[in-house]
């Protein structure tokens, strides 16, 4: 496969046909909630839109390799800003201010060098648990 | 004079001058140019011609295992390999000239600052932007890798093939005798000396003619040397040269990795270690790789390597991960287009084993075929992984993107590496003749007026490309050579 049609492929795949996905593109976050495909959708896994069940195949691989020891560890580790716990489930009330949060965590983790690899990338701590709650959001 | 063909010569011919440089690449040109200048006449034997030709580029067959094809990975023709050859330019570094844990004593005979000497003239040969390899000298803006243990290297780029360079200045020199379609076959030793007494020279047409000089020097790349001294047998049965068994091997390339994929964000930054936005400098492009510094080498006892990122796109292995992977690092971040690799190339660790041989087979001119065999070592698997450890951190740390890791690569690294058609340490220089072939003048420790030009004489590889350093090295054996025949 050339890089061209690897680039047009991938497109297509994170495209999926769907208005909710360029919504994604063009501002954001907003709006991928109403994205089917990645789990309930007020959950984590609806900011990731069409990619959910890949990051939550991330998320599989961390707890598999013990990054987290289950999914309420991974949970606690992430910031509390814009979301509400609703017993196992973290439910997102204001996707921006989560986001926004969890990039300040992930800047001061990439300026410590703080990554591990899973799955075939390096990811941060916080990254991880992300992926990790995503997998048991689905 | 003007350059012969030596298809046009009667047969018998005998070809003489002071020097007689066998090879005419960019050591050949370069070594005829220097004696020019110093005024020492001499004699270079070239195998093709000034185009390329199928026939010529057929005596170079040979097998090489999982290497790249012995036909394609050199030129042979005037110019030699410059004809193809991407120009990337970089000194050795100065734990390439020390004995380092990690690759036992060996050692340069000579220092960095004698190589450094020459450097002015091996840029102007190259003609590359300027003798300056600090990074602020090209990035003056530049912010150093996040992590200390790395470092900016500069390399500089300028692709010139050395025949349309320098054709001219060979056919107006008055002292330089350019000999187009000689293929020396044998070099023959005087009798009851170690002296090499003539060569034998054969066209393809089957034209015999003879060259003798006072000192001969070898400069036909880090194979096809070691193949002709090893098959040189009428008068030294182990091959000329080889009186310790070295001729030949301690063959390495720089082993590369790569491209590997990257997930790149949207609006990542641009790194400095990008090869396509480099600045130039009037044609020169300028590129600064991820690389270790010298003081994590020493601690860490790391050999050398680059990491560069090039805007060639290679897809991920799996494009559904990788489109998950791109949201996870940049949630909340619109989808991005750019598409980025990363390769990595490393500093190999010597390893007698790697060598070049010959097998039963002769081509057109009734020469003996190479057999390389490169093998690299657990050690280079060991650097790699550590190399892509620290570049993708790296990369990951300054935003830029995300490595993929291990996918395309299975258990063991090395299996995917390529090499970078430099042909080094075949014909290593050393102290003494235990340990190499060749010493710090680049003579023959064991053939008193024979010397050898080019990466075949590098007793450690470094990270950076060899033909500005054989270039280097070239313009001192000039000087030894002037003292030489001047005698």
């Amino acid at each position: 496969m050339t890089a061209a049609t690897g680039l047009d492929r991938r497109r297509f795949l994170l495209a999926g046909g769907t208005a909710a996905a360029l919504v994604v593109a063009g501002v954001g976050l907003v709006g991928c909630a109403d994205d089917g495909d990645g789990g309930a959708e007020d959950g984590l896994a609806g900011l990731f839109g069409e990619a959910a069940p890949a990051v939550a195949a991330i998320g599989s691989q961390a707890l598999a390799d013990g990054v987290y020891p289950d999914a309420g560890a991974a949970r606690s580790a992430l910031p509390a800003a814009g979301v509400e716990r609703d017993g196992d489930r973290i439910v997102v009330v204001d996707a921006a201010a989560f986001t926004a949060a969890v990039q300040e965590v992930l800047v001061a983790e990439l300026a410590d060098g703080r990554l591990q690899p899973v799955a075939g990338y390096l990811f941060t701590d916080t990254e991880l648990a992300l992926a990790v709650a995503v997998a048991d959001d689905g | 004079m003007t350059i012969l063909d030596a298809q046009d010569l009667d047969d018998g011919t005998v070809l003489r001058a002071p020097v007689c440089i066998v090879g005419g690449g960019a050591a050949g040109i370069v070594l005829a140019l220097e004696l020019d200048a110093a005024g020492v006449d001499c004699l270079v034997l070239e195998s093709g011609g000034r185009e390329y030709e199928e026939e010529t580029q057929a005596l170079y067959r040979g097998e090489a295992g999982t290497y790249f094809n012995l036909t394609t990975t050199r030129l042979r023709q005037l110019g030699g390999t410059t004809n193809h050859y991407g120009g990337q330019s970089r000194p050795l570094d100065v734990l390439d000239f020390e004995p380092q844990p990690w690759r036992g004593d060996v050692a340069w005979p000579i220092t960095r600052d004698e190589l450094v000497a020459e450097l002015p003239a091996a840029v102007g040969y190259l003609g590359l932007a300027r003798d300056e390899w600090a990074v602020e000298a090209f990035f003056p803006d530049a912010a150093a890798p996040a992590d200390p243990d790395l470092e900016h290297r500069v390399f500089q780029q300028y692709a010139r093939p050395f025949d349309d360079a320098f054709g001219d200045r060979l056919e107006a020199s008055e002292r330089i005798q350019v000999v187009l379609h000689a293929n020396v076959t044998q070099i023959r030793l005087a009798e009851g000396s170690p002296a090499v007494s003539h060569l034998e020279v054969r066209t393809l047409g089957g034209t015999t003619l003879r060259a003798e000089a006072d000192a001969y020097v070898l400069a036909t790349g880090g194979i096809e040397s070691p193949r002709l001294l090893l098959a040189s047998t009428a008068d030294a049965p182990a091959g000329v040269g080889n009186s310790s068994d070295l001729v030949g091997r301690y063959f390495n390339d720089h082993p590369t990795i790569g491209p590997l994929s990257m997930v790149a964000p949207a609006g990542a930054p641009g790194p400095l270690a990008i090869q396509e936005e480099a600045r130039p400098g009037e044609n020169v492009l300028v590129v600064a790789s991820l690389s270790p510094t010298v003081e994590a080498q020493r601690r860490l006892e790391l050999p050398a390597f680059h990491g560069i990122v090039v805007l060639a796109g290679t897809p991920p292995t799996d494009e559904v991960l990788a489109a998950g992977v791109e949201r996870l690092i940049d949630v909340g971040r619109p989808v991005s287009e750019q598409v980025r690799s990363v390769v990595i190339g490393i500093e190999p660790v010597p390893n007698r084993e790697s060598r070049i041989t010959l097998d039963g087979t002769r081509n057109d001119v009734g020469d003996l075929q190479a057999v390389l065999d490169w093998r690299l070592t657990d050690e280079d698997e060991a650097t790699f992984r550590q190399a892509v450890a620290m570049v993708a951190t790296e990369l990951a740390r300054q935003g830029v993107g995300r490595v993929e890791l291990t996918p395309t690569m299975g258990e063991r690294w090395l299996d995917q590496a390529l090499g970078q058609h430099h042909h080094m340490g075949t014909l290593r220089m050393s102290a003494s003749p235990v340990d190499g072939v060749v010493d710090g003048d680049l003579r023959f420790h064991d053939v008193p007026n024979l010397f050898a030009a080019g990466s075949a004489v590098f007793p450690t590889y470094g990270h950076a490309n060899p033909t500005m350093n054989l270039v280097a090295l070239t313009v001192r054996l000039a000087r030894t050579l002037q003292a030489e025949v001047g005698r």
